[in-house]
């Protein structure tokens, strides 16, 4: 289980979420940015700092939103 | 609902999933649960001044501590000690390495003052708080709040 960023981010890369996160699990690649998966401690730090609610649990994601969950599975499995 | 889960989490505490659950309290329930526990800290206080003013003669006077004054106090002092407790999270931090922001630090200090207000309250409405009983809530809040700053991961060099 983990946290997702989705493409909302990519309007506004705020990086709120990386000055929060206690593991340093959030990373920039060039579109937006993105949570490791398996460094990401579930702790919901990123959740409610982001200005444009763009962080969801794993569980609380919508459909349309699972390719976002996708990418960052991919990105980091290589 | 939030204000009523983030309540039943902070009595959790310090485990370490209600920890992190109650990152995920929306904005709104937070300053809830701020309001909530201002005045839960000011009620015994605020029982005894209903009673003086139920028995004062300066009507005026009293009625703009008890309606004005005494909440405004309430606010700013509650706020000006949940800041310096979370400047002590800052020094646990420190000692231990882990990486967290003093805004985090703050929300964890609210939630951690939930069981000495509680207890506080307690003790004000049954005697007069003694000063052992002050240090023993300082305690037990230093406590619960190391506890919780625990269950953060080290920082990697």
């Amino acid at each position: 289980m983990t946290y997702v960023i989705i493409d909302a981010c990519k309007d506004e890369k705020a990086a709120v979420c990386l000055d929060v996160c206690p593991v340093d699990c959030i990373i920039p690649i060039t579109t937006q940015y993105i949570i490791d998966p398996n460094l990401c401690i579930d702790c919901g730090a990123c959740e409610t700092v982001c200005p444009v609610e763009a962080i969801y649990h794993e569980d609380d994601l919508l459909d349309e939103d699972q390719p976002s969950r996708i990418m960052a599975m991919n990105h980091f499995r290589s | 609902m939030g204000l009523l889960n983030a309540f039943k989490l902070s009595l959790l505490l310090p485990k370490k999933k209600a920890v992190y659950q109650l990152n995920r309290v929306k904005t709104k329930d937070f300053l809830l649960y701020i309001l909530l526990l201002h005045v839960l800290f000011a009620l015994p206080n605020g029982v005894s001044l209903i009673v003086d003013f139920m028995k004062s003669e300066d009507l005026d006077n009293t009625l703009l501590l008890a309606g004005f004054l005494y909440p405004l106090l309430v606010i700013m002092t509650g706020t000006i000690i949940i800041s310096l407790l979370a400047m002590v999270g800052v020094l646990v931090r420190w000692m231990t390495k882990r990486k967290l922001v003093y805004q985090l630090l703050w929300k964890m200090a609210m939630y951690a003052c939930t069981y000495p207000v509680i207890l506080y309250v307690i003790s004000s409405l049954l005697h007069q708080t003694t000063t052992i009983e002050y240090i023993g809530l300082l305690l037990l809040f230093l406590i619960i709040f190391t506890k919780m700053i625990l269950t953060y991961p080290q920082m990697k060099k």
